[in-house]
């Protein structure tokens, strides 16, 4: 009986204080593999070695204690919007970050040091502290110019020449997004979906829907716009957006950029921003 | 009386829009429109004819809400296939438009897009084959879905005046050349095609550039609600800048209500997007709205239009509607009566009683843009004069003494 009543205490004390994680991240030069035959080098932010951009999911209360560690031959400034602010972590170097997680929301992962180089040449990760049972898929949306990344990394950026050529979801383009189970949305009529959507990129990017209008649950730079039932939701650089999808009707709808640059990739159609919804009766 | 004649005209409507509608839309690859300093690009566009050119954008489309609406789209562009994407409507995967997940129509086929007119609110349509390339040619339009009741937004909304359209878009004239208007195709339609760096140098406002649009002015009616409907299917963003004599409430976005109405002083719309937007002045005048174009990548500006707005005393939606289909005259009348059709003949006349039941009808055959119609059996008294065109029936009273 004393031991039920322990567990039962340590359960208590979870849901109020919530669990506590450890996790390593890593800044680790990388090489991002295009919808084409060409590469990109880039430094990924990560837990593996990996280019799919960090998805890291916790619950409110939870404690995560983090360590970084700097891989590349570069310093970096860690930052995670709301929860770390900019961290120099020198090259070869490593930092550990005590957070406990009571912000609710999904928060962007990236390199804050000069912009837009080091925010622009690492690929940027999401933090998540949710307090829901709700099916939640998350994009991480964002731009590439295949130039820029030679000049990167001799500060010969010019963000007023952007003009970027490739486009990704999760890193991931079309056709290759589609396939992707944690990125294509699937589900039935009549479900709650949540869609968290992040900019990480540096352009503004017009994101529309077929076949439903969604429901902005919240903005995390234009709070003005949560309510509104929308086909098309404008997301700014930087910019997190949570919607609400409630199927009515069962299909296969696409989703895209509506600046329509945005569904090529490598100036060829349609190799860009492009993925679908799929749901059944 | 106005009342009772808009309530009349409402009913008659209602009859008939809760109907079919039908559209035919032809799609093209070969005509060529002449943009503000004489550039001549070809397009793809869309037309209501054969003997009409297609032009940018594509014909204004509209529906009444829950109208049961048919498109009856045909290709004779000698290209690549086409097709119809309703953006917004939220029609099914069937109608979507879609390459692949709906249909698309080859050259010289046809296919038909049908589906329920949905909430009351602004919508495009676009063609969705390669449509970077089909959109930035041209293949685009606005969808207006009007409420059953027309001189208000929504039911129970705001009652207006005037009813304004403005969908701004942008062209690189790169992209109009022979080469890319003629793009490989195969039947499947998701054919990879090239495209050339995207730099437009015309910014456009219901197909007008920067120096054609100072003589095509929205019109406003002091002291009354007017609606503006704005649309962007370019590829830059847009900023409007509202005149400071003319107060802006922002009312809906993509066919539904905002949350929370708002004034403001500028707007910002993105590809895709639409809003609606209640426009008041009580100053009589000319003014004008600034719409600037600024890249998605750079944040710059890149084009900049003045849209002239004219603030004026403007007859009403219902006036309007009544003194651009028909008139009668004499009215009262006595032994005849004629009926005056401004700019198209109806399908049929009725001459109904009061209580709306008919007595005699006047066939297709025998209307022309001036009927004489013999009054002397008519019993004194008033009665209705429905004309039955083929998306709507306007109605007048005429009284015979």
């Amino acid at each position: 009986m004393r031991l039920l009543y322990l567990t039962l205490f340590v359960v208590y004390l979870q849901s109020a204080f919530g669990a506590t994680h450890n996790l390593t991240l890593r800044f680790q030069p990388n090489t991002l593999q295009l919808v084409d035959s060409n590469t990109l080098p880039i430094v990924s932010i990560a837990d593996t070695n990996t280019v799919h951009p960090f998805l890291g999911k916790f619950s409110l209360n939870d404690s995560l204690v983090l360590k970084v560690i700097n891989a590349d031959t570069l310093s970096h400034n860690f930052t995670i919007e709301n929860y770390v602010n900019s961290s120099l972590i020198s090259s070869y170097d490593s930092s550990y970050f005590y957070l406990k997680l009571n912000k609710e929301g999904t928060f962007i992962i990236f390199d804050e040091g000069v912009f837009p180089n080091n925010q622009y040449s690492s690929i940027s990760g999401l933090l998540a502290v949710e307090q829901t049972n709700i099916k939640t898929y998350f994009w991480n949306v964002r731009e590439f110019q295949s130039k820029w990344h030679q000049d990167t990394f001799t500060g010969a950026m010019n963000p007023l020449l952007y003009y970027p050529d490739y486009f990704t979801v999760n890193n991931l383009s079309n056709p290759n997004v589609d396939s992707h189970a944690d990125s294509r949305v699937a589900g039935s009529v009549g479900d709650t979906i949540h869609l968290v959507i992040a900019n990480t990129g540096l352009s503004i990017h017009s994101i529309h829907f077929h076949g439903y209008h969604l429901k902005t649950l919240n903005s995390s730079k234009h709070p003005e716009t949560i309510g509104r039932s929308k086909d098309t939701f404008p997301l700014y650089p930087m910019e997190v957006l949570k919607l609400e999808l409630i199927p009515d009707k069962p299909g296969v709808y696409p989703v895209h950029d509506h600046n329509l640059i945005g569904v090529t990739g490598g100036m060829f159609y349609p190799n860009g921003m492009f993925t679908t919804l799929r749901i059944v009766p | 009386m106005k009342k009772v004649l808009f309530f009349l005209i409402i009913i008659s409507s209602v009859s008939v829009f809760s109907q079919d509608e039908k559209f035919l839309v032809i799609s093209r690859n070969t005509d060529y429109v002449q943009l503000d300093d004489t550039t001549n690009v070809r397009i793809m566009g869309y037309t209501r004819t054969l003997s009409a050119p297609s032009k940018i954008p594509g014909p204004l489309l509209v529906f009444t809400e829950g109208d049961s609406v048919e498109i009856d789209l045909w290709n004779v562009s000698q290209g690549a296939p086409h097709t119809i994407h309703l953006h917004g409507l939220d029609v099914n995967q069937a109608n979507d438009g879609v390459p692949m997940l709906s249909f698309d129509v080859a050259h010289m086929d046809h296919g038909f897009y049908r589906f329920k007119a949905p909430e009351p609110g602004t919508y495009i349509y676009h063609c969705h084959v390669t449509s970077s390339v089909h959109v930035q040619a041209g293949m685009y339009g606005m969808v207006v879905v009007r409420p059953k009741y027309p001189e208000l937004t929504w039911e129970g909304g705001y009652e207006i005046t005037v009813d304004n359209q403005i969908i701004t878009s942008e062209v690189d004239v790169d992209w109009h050349h022979d080469s890319i208007i003629e793009h490989d195709h195969t039947a499947t339609a998701l054919h990879q095609v090239k495209v050339p760096v995207y730099d437009p140098t015309f910014f456009l406002a219901n197909g007008y550039g920067f120096n054609s649009v100072t003589d095509k002015a929205i019109e406003i009616s002091t002291g009354n609600n007017n609606l503006l409907r704005l649309a962007n299917i370019g590829n830059y963003g847009n900023k409007f800048i509202f005149p400071q004599s003319v107060k802006a409430t922002i009312i809906s976005s993509d066919g539904r209500r905002l949350p929370a109405e708002y004034i403001a002083d500028s707007l910002i719309i993105l590809p895709g997007e639409r809003f609606q937007i209640l426009l008041n002045s009580s100053q009589l005048g000319n003014d004008s709205m600034a719409i600037k174009y600024f890249s998605l990548n750079t944040q710059l500006v890149e084009g900049v239009q003045n849209y002239p707005i004219i603030v004026d005393v403007i007859e009403s939606i219902e006036d309007k509607m009544i003194s651009s289909t028909f008139s009668i005259y004499p009215n009262p009348a006595t032994s005849q009566v004629n009926f005056d059709f401004k700019n198209e003949l109806p399908n049929e006349v009725e001459i109904a009683d009061i209580n709306g039941r008919t007595i005699h009808t006047i066939r297709k055959d025998s209307i022309q843009k001036t009927t004489t119609f013999i009054t002397s059996n008519l019993m004194r008294g008033e009665y209705l004069i429905k004309c039955v065109y083929n998306a709507k029936v306007v109605t007048l009273p005429l009284i015979i003494e």
